[in-house]
């Protein structure tokens, strides 16, 4: 038998210490993230609706939800009746549920408030990079996650999020699989320039091709869940066949338009609720079936709530932006439960929204530190992550 | 000895050696403009140097009242023909507008120069700063952005969309606001490094009451009651603080004073140069801009006239030296293959899919340049466009309902393979693909391809390939 020495010496193993190092890596490297951003901002109100407070019944004359319609998971609070998927995630201890969450400095703007939300900072004119792309930065830069193309992917979307912004990486954005696997790709040039003029464009086209070809192989991955007929339902699915297909794909965003109920918001917000609550689920059970619940987080974004008290009246009725909402976050090392204080309704601010309970900086630092990355890394600030994130063993 | 003799931008003067050629004119017009069509290259060599640089650069001063008369009633595309997009979003149609006119406009230059000052003096529509606003904008950056930088200054701390996305409408004494303060400043004039945070607070006091009205057509409206009138101290100078209406003069003296500082010019020379040049300006060329801007009132019209006559323009090193952006790109397509109904073709999306949407800077800042347009998505996107490019129908006469090609025409009447990716070529490039390209195009066609198909194979190849993604 070949001892240590000659194995190294053969360059067949490692030493010890990049060893450990490569593995504790690996087990890193398999996690991934999905983003569900409910754009336009999603009423938290009335997704976990308080259905034994008066003052959301008062406030609410027309979209306020009775309790019996109300999926209730304790004696106070209940979600959406729409969200049937996310209930049952609930009871089995793997959905947590954030409430409170919102903004120290809340701005009424979709714009301003997408724009914290991106750089994850309450700072007047936020840093251009996002909060994702600098945790893409750091992460492979430790060694944490593998240089990739498609480390930060967005399906669904013409550009991707600004969350994923970083001057170091440029993420790329799918809205077909199978199409941009088709995509015949140039090869060569055509003016005999000088190679060192071309030569980032030909690796552009070169990772263009890798990932073409990771997409055929996500394409081609067989899915069982049951997703929805929307274009909701086909990201929800996308995400689901990179997980499956294995690919180095580490953040997935996937937009979803939009939230912004200033009218008819009841009819709207059960349709809106039902399709995310489907696609969730639907990919829930897809990752489940493969093994990969457990290092896959779900987890929601939206760049505000909205004003307690509704607007318009009858079936018109909705509302205006707001502050505190609620998010959902699912799978892969979360705690189940409720985190954070809900936001009282009779403590408004002066615009008459529910105020934070829990600052939207401190959820991003959650998934920073699920990563592996201390907070202070990526959001230049020392944040103090939710409760929500199991130990690990 | 001359002091300046280092910066000076000398003139390009035509020998025999390095005559004034096909290759030289289409890196003018691929600069100055969005690609080179032949015949535009043909005009161009008529002319000497001097003059073909000032065919470009004297554009004529356009119509303001006709372009907001367009922009805003009978459909933003009322000039255009038919299937003009009553319904649907003013944004998207004002995108279509300012493509259409990039792609067909007599004056690309005046079109690079306000895309140029839209991606500097950066203001993104939403649902606060609507798209009339913007394009009130737009026409004021087409008016004044040819001009005198300090004119054009005075006028963006005036416009109603800056004050709107800025904030600077709600910046009062009382509770003083700092965002224009701190973009004029760090964006818009001397730079980064060039001045403290409490240059930053003194200057948004200065600007306190300087505001939009309200209504339909907003107008910049200056607030007595709103100015803090005290004294201030902006970059080491005290600006005397004045009361009533002329507390409004204390602004305009900054403007005036930041417009002209030597490190505003080195900013707007690195910008220029990144623009027009190069992906990466050497020092020297950002000097001798620098320096021209100062001796030429900062008139970007003069300073371009120097640059793009100059021998150091010229230098084969500059050509296809710029990562084209997605609009250059798109737009440079369009322009060389001729597309009619162009409105139709979807450039706006398009574009939009490769990162850059027009009106929709992502923020402040505007776009980065160079580099930074290279991912593998473009690399996809552009592959994609060019065969959704080569697959337009034909068309030998204007027809209206769809975007199409005259494909017989751009063979040129060429009918053998070889000759007609090299006219493809000269089209879409400027100037003649290698030999080797050639080969390796006719190499790969179907035997005995009917020439129209090849007309469309040189289409993909031509503008998917990565040179294409070159200016």
């Amino acid at each position: 038998m070949l001892d240590r020495r000659a194995l190294l010496q053969a360059g067949v193993i490692a030493p010890l210490v990049g060893l450990v190092a490569a593995r504790g890596r690996a087990e890193r490297a398999e996690r991934a993230w999905i983003v569900f951003e409910l754009t336009g901002g999603n009423d938290g109100l009335d997704t976990l609706i308080p259905f034994e407070d008066d003052r959301y019944h008062r406030a609410r004359p027309t979209l306020a939800l009775e309790k019996r319609s109300v999926l209730a998971l304790d004696e106070h609070s209940g979600l959406h009746p729409a969200l049937t998927g996310l209930r049952a995630s609930f009871e089995r201890g793997e959905l947590a549920i954030v409430r409170g969450l919102g903004s120290p400095k809340p701005d009424l703007s979709h714009f301003k408030s997408q724009d914290a939300w991106a750089a994850a900072s309450v700072a007047d004119v936020p840093p251009p990079s996002g909060w994702l792309g600098r945790l893409h930065d750091v992460a492979v830069e430790r060694g944490l996650w593998a240089r990739s193309p498609l480390a930060l992917l967005a399906v669904g979307r013409d550009l991707p999020p600004p969350a994923f912004a970083t001057e170091h990486f440029v993420a790329p954005a799918c809205h077909d699989f199978a199409a941009f696997a088709r995509t015949p790709l140039a090869r060569a040039g055509a003016l005999g320039l000088d190679p060192s003029r071309t030569e980032r464009l030909r690796e552009a086209e070169e990772s263009a091709r890798g990932a073409a070809a990771e997409f055929a192989r996500a394409a081609g991955t067989r899915v069982f869940g049951a997703y929805p007929p929307t274009g909701l339902g086909d990201h929800a699915r996308m995400a689901a066949r990179v997980r499956i297909a294995g690919l180095a794909t580490r953040v997935i965003w996937i937009t979803t338009p939009t939230f912004d109920t200033h009218t008819r918001q009841r009819r709207e917000h059960e349709i809106l609720l039902g399709r995310l609550d489907a696609s969730i689920a639907a990919l829930r059970d897809d990752l489940s079936r493969a093994g990969l619940l457990e290092t896959t987080t779900i987890l929601t974004v939206s760049e505000f709530g909205r004003r307690v008290a509704e607007s318009g009246v009858g079936a018109d009725a909705g509302t205006d932006h707001g502050n505190a909402s609620i998010a959902f976050a699912l799978g892969g090392g979360v705690q189940g439960g409720f985190a954070g204080e809900a936001s009282d309704l009779g403590d408004l601010d002066a615009d008459g929204n529910l105020r934070a309970t829990v600052d939207f900086r401190d959820y991003c630092a959650t998934w920073v530190t699920s990563a592996g990355v201390e907070p202070g890394a990526v959001l230049g600030e020392a944040r103090v992550p939710l409760s929500i994130l199991r130990r690990r063993a | 000895m001359n002091p300046h003799r280092s910066t000076a931008l000398e003139p390009f003067v035509p020998s025999p050696d390095d005559p004034w050629d096909r290759a030289k004119a289409a890196h003018l017009l691929r600069r100055a403009g969005f690609g080179a069509r032949p015949r535009e290259v043909l005009a161009l060599l008529r002319l000497e140097p001097a003059a073909a640089v000032a065919s470009l650069v004297d554009f004529p001063d356009i119509d303001a009242e006709l372009e907001a008369q367009i922009a805003l009633e009978g459909g933003c595309l009322g000039e255009l023909d038919n299937r003009n997009r009553i319904g649907e979003r003013l944004g998207e149609n004002a995108r279509v507008w300012w493509l259409y006119r990039m792609v067909n406009g007599r004056r690309p230059l005046h079109e690079k120069l306000t895309l140029f000052w839209h991606a500097h003096f950066a203001c993104r529509e939403n649902e606060l700063l609507p798209t009339p606003l913007l394009l009130a904008q737009n026409r004021m950056l087409r008016r004044l952005g040819p001009a005198r930088f300090d004119e054009l200054l005075l006028a963006v701390a005036r416009d109603p969309a800056m004050l709107v996305f800025l904030d600077n409408r709600s910046n009062e004494k009382t509770r003083p606001n700092e965002n224009w303060a701190r973009e004029l400043l760090e964006l818009f004039t001397l730079g980064r490094g060039n001045y403290e945070q409490h240059d930053v607070v003194e200057l948004a006091r200065v600007f306190t009451g300087w505001r939009a009205s309200s209504g339909e057509e907003p107008r910049f409206a200056f607030s007595a009651a709103h100015h803090d009138e005290g004294d201030k101290l902006v970059l080491g100078t005290k600006i005397r603080g004045r009361a009533g209406a002329s507390g409004v003069e204390e602004g305009d003296e900054v403007l005036r004073r930041l417009a002209r500082a030597p490190s505003t010019a080195r900013r707007l020379a690195d910008k220029l140069a990144r623009w027009f040049v190069c992906d990466e300006p050497s020092a020297e060329i950002i000097e001798c801009l620098a320096a021209e801007l100062a001796g030429r009132e900062f008139s970007l019209r003069e300073t371009l006239r120097r640059l793009f006559a100059s021998r150091l323009f010229f230098a084969p090193a500059q050509r296809f030296a710029l990562v084209r952006t997605p609009v250059d790109l798109v737009v440079a397509a369009a322009r060389s293959l001729e597309v009619q109904n162009v409105h139709l073709l979807g450039l706006e999306t398009i574009s939009a899919r490769m990162g850059m949407q027009l009106l929709r800077p992502p923020n402040v800042a505007g776009w980065g340049l160079g580099a930074r347009w290279i991912c593998a998505s473009a690399a996809a996107q552009r592959a994609e466009f060019a065969r959704d490019l080569a697959q337009l129908p034909h068309t030998t006469r204007r027809v209206a309902g769809h975007a199409a090609l005259d494909v017989e025409a751009l063979a040129a009447g060429a009918r053998e393979p070889r000759r007609i990716a090299s006219e493809l070529g000269v089209r879409i490039f400027g100037v003649e693909p290698s030999s080797a390209a050639l080969d390796d195009f006719v190499a790969g066609l179907a035997p005995n391809a009917a020439p129209n198909d090849v007309v469309r194979a040189a289409i993909e190849r031509w503008v998917g390939c990565a040179d294409f993604a070159l200016a």
